[in-house]
C-alpha cells in the first residue's frame, strides 16, 4: 500500500500480514485469557478470605466482561498502538494516512473488536482481512488504521521494492505555491497581463526560496518546470 | 553527493524524527524543527533516485515514514465536532427508539395478554427477582459497588455489541435494540401483572435514561456506520466507511459516557426507597440535562461541515 506524503512523493508502508497479527492476537488471547482467569480466581480467594463477596464477585465479571476491549485498548493507548503480542512481533497500529493513531481511532477499532470476533475465533475479521488490500478488519475499516511491520526484515523488503515517485521537479515546494502555480495556469482564468506577470515573478522567486538548486534558473526556466511537471502545455 | 553523505543524513533525519515522536515536537529547537522539515523535504525527493544502495533506501523508507508522523499528525482540534455526528444520527435516533420501545410495547401488551410469556420471555432469575420481597436491596455498600462495576462492563457490552454489529448491514444493530426492548417490555408487563410496576418504575427511573439513551445512541450508530458502505455515494466503501467513523466517533463517547454515567446509579440509588417525586424528577432532569447538552453542541457549530 502506498501513502501519498505532503512533499509529492508516495511512500511504500510495510504492512503487517495475516501470519503475523493472527500470531499477535493468539498472543493477546493468551494474556487476556490468562489475566481473565486470574481476576476470577483472586476474586474467588478473596470473597472466601475477607467476606466481600458482595463486592468481588460482580466485580470480577464486570472486569471480565470489559477484557475484550478495554485489555487491547489499555495498551494500545498507553504503548502507542502497540498490544504484548503486537510489540512481540514488531507490529503497530497507525493511522491510514501514515500519522500515529488518535485516541479516538484506537477506541473505534477496539469497539469493533467485538463483531470482528464473532462467531468465534475472529471469523468475521478473518473474512474482512482476506478481503482488503490493505489487510484489515472491520475494526481497521471503521477507525481508518492499519497493522504496519517495524521488523528490520520489513525495512529491508522495503528498501527492495520502494522508491517514492516524487515528482523531481516539484520535490520540496509546498502545496501551496503549487496550488497557486496552478492557478495560474489555468485557461479559463482571465488575469490581467501586468498582474499576471507580477504574480508569476512572486511564485518563482517562492520555488527559488524552497529549492536552493534552483536560485540561478530564471523565472522562464522555473515556468517551464512547472508546466511539464504540472500537465500544463508550453 | 556520495552514498556516505546520504546515509549520514537518513540517519540524522530517523533520530530527530524519533527524538520528536518521543518527547513531542514542542521539545524540539526551532532550528531542530526547521532542520527536521527541510531534511524531510530532501529525504523524499532522494528516495526518487534509483541509484541508492539497498541501506540507503531502507533508512530513507524508515527516517521518512517516522518524520511524517511527527510532522503531519493531526491535532485534537481537527477532531469533527459533536453536532456534525448528532445531525447524522438524528433520523437514526428516532428509527433505533421506535424499535425500541415498539418491541418493549409489544412484548408488554403480550406478557399482560398471557402472562404464561413471561416464563417464556423473562429469564428465570429477573421472574424470582420481580417475585422476591426485598427487590433491589442489597443491605450493603460493597455489594453496590460490586453491582456498579459488574453494570459498567455488562452494559458497556451491550452497547458496544450494538453499535458494532450495526457494522455488518445496519439491521443487526436494530436486532439488539429490539432484544432488548422485547426483554424489559417483557419485564414491566410481568411486573404489572404481579401489580409490582411502581417498583420496577422505581427501580429505572435513576439511571434508565442514560443507560437506554445509550444503547439507543449506540444501535443509531451502527445502524449508520451499516448504511455508509451500502450507501457511500460518490466515495468508495471503505472510505465512506471510515468517514462514518470518523463522524460519529465523538457520539460513541457520549454513549460510552452515559453507560459509565447510569451504572453508579443502578448501583446505588435504583435500591433506594425514593418518595414518588423523586422517581418523576430524575428521568425529567436527565431529559432536560441531555436535551440541552444536544442544543447547545447543535448551537456550538450551526451547519457544521459533515
Amino acid at each position: 500500500v502506498h501513502l501519498d506524503l505532503p512533499e509529492h512523493g508516495q511512500l511504500q508502508l510495510p504492512l503487517a500480514g495475516m501470519g503475523r497479527r493472527g500470531v499477535a492476537a493468539l498472543v493477546d488471547l493468551a494474556l487476556l485469557a490468562f489475566f481473565g482467569l486470574f481476576v476470577v480466581v483472586a476474586a474467588a480467594v478473596l470473597a472466601g478470605s475477607t467476606g466481600m463477596a458482595d463486592l468481588v464477585g460482580p466485580g470480577a465479571i464486570g472486569l471480565t466482561f470489559l477484557l475484550p476491549v478495554g485489555g487491547p485498548l489499555l495498551f494500545e493507548l498507553v504503548q502507542s498502538g502497540q498490544t504484548p503480542g503486537k510489540r512481540m512481533l514488531d507490529l503497530r497500529v497507525i493511522s491510514a494516512d501514515g500519522t500515529p493513531a488518535s485516541a479516538g481511532q484506537l477506541f473505534l477499532r477496539n469497539v469493533v473488536r467485538l463483531v470482528d470476533f464473532l462467531p468465534f475465533g475472529y471469523f468475521v475479521g478473518l473474512v474482512a482481512t482476506f478481503s482488503s488490500k490493505r489487510t484489515q478488519r472491520l475494526g481497521d475499516l471503521v477507525a481508518a488504521t492499519l497493522v504496519i511491520r517495524e521488523d528490520a526484515q520489513a525495512l529491508v523488503e522495503l528498501g527492495l521494492t520502494s522508491h517514492t515517485k516524487v515528482s523531481q521537479e516539484l520535490h520540496g515546494i509546498p502545496e501551496a505555491v503549487l496550488r497557486g502555480a496552478r492557478l495560474l495556469l489555468d485557461p479559463m482564468r482571465d488575469i490581467e497581463q501586468v498582474a499576471r506577470h507580477q504574480r508569476e515573478s512572486e511564485v518563482a522567486a517562492l520555488v527559488r526560496r524552497y529549492r536552493p538548486d534552483l536560485v540561478a534558473e530564471s523565472d522562464e526556466a522555473i515556468w517551464t518546470r512547472l508546466r511539464r511537471a504540472l500537465g500544463q502545455p508550453a | 553527493v556520495s552514498h556516505v553523505d546520504d546515509e549520514q543524513r537518513a540517519e540524522t533525519l530517523y533520530s530527530l524524527a524519533s527524538r520528536a515522536s518521543r518527547d513531542g515536537l514542542a521539545r524540539l529547537g526551532d532550528a531542530e524543527v526547521l532542520k527536521l522539515i527541510s531534511e524531510q523535504r530532501w529525504a523524499v525527493g532522494r528516495l526518487a533516485s534509483l541509484e541508492l544502495p539497498l541501506v540507503v533506501r531502507s533508512l530513507l523508507n524508515a527516517a521518512i515514514l517516522r518524520a511524517h508522523g511527527v510532522l503531519h499528525r493531526r491535532s485534537t482540534s481537527s477532531a469533527v465536532p459533536l453536532a456534525v455526528g448528532l445531525r447524522r444520527v438524528a433520523m437514526s435516533t428516532l428509527l433505533s427508539a421506535a424499535v425500541f420501545f415498539g418491541s418493549a410495547a409489544l412484548a408488554m401488551v403480550a406478557v399482560l395478554a398471557d402472562p404464561w410469556l413471561s416464563l417464556s420471555l423473562v429469564p428465570r432469575q429477573l421472574l424470582a427477582q420481580i417475585d422476591g420481597d426485598a427487590w433491589g436491596s442489597r443491605g450493603s455498600t460493597l455489594s453496590n459497588l460490586g453491582m456498579t462495576l459488574f453494570y459498567w462492563g455488562n452494559n458497556l457490552r451491550a452497547s458496544f455489541l450494538a453499535l458494532s454489529l450495526g457494522v455488518l448491514a445496519g439491521l443487526p444493530a436494530l436486532l439488539v435494540l429490539a432484544f432488548n426492548g422485547m426483554l424489559m417490555g417483557a419485564v414491566a408487563g410481568s411486573a404489572i401483572h404481579r401489580g409490582v410496576g411502581d417498583r420496577l418504575w422505581a427501580w429505572i427511573a435513576p439511571h434508565g435514561v442514560p443507560e437506554i439513551g445509550a444503547l439507543i445512541l449506540c444501535g443509531a450508530i451502527g445502524w449508520e456506520l451499516g448504511l455508509s458502505w451500502i450507501r457511500p455515494g460518490s466515495s468508495r466503501r471503505r472510505d465512506a466507511l471510515a468517514t462514518a467513523g470518523r463522524e460519529l466517533l465523538p457520539v460513541a463517547l457520549v454513549a460510552a459516557l452515559l453507560v459509565i454515567a447510569a451504572a453508579p446509579l443502578e448501583g446505588f440509588v435504583a435500591p433506594l426507597a425514593l418518595p414518588w417525586w423523586a422517581d418523576v424528577a430524575i428521568p425529567i432532569a436527565w431529559v432536560v440535562v441531555l436535551g440541552a447538552a444536544s442544543r447547545y453542541a447543535l448551537w456550538r457549530n450551526p451547519g457544521a461541515p459533515a
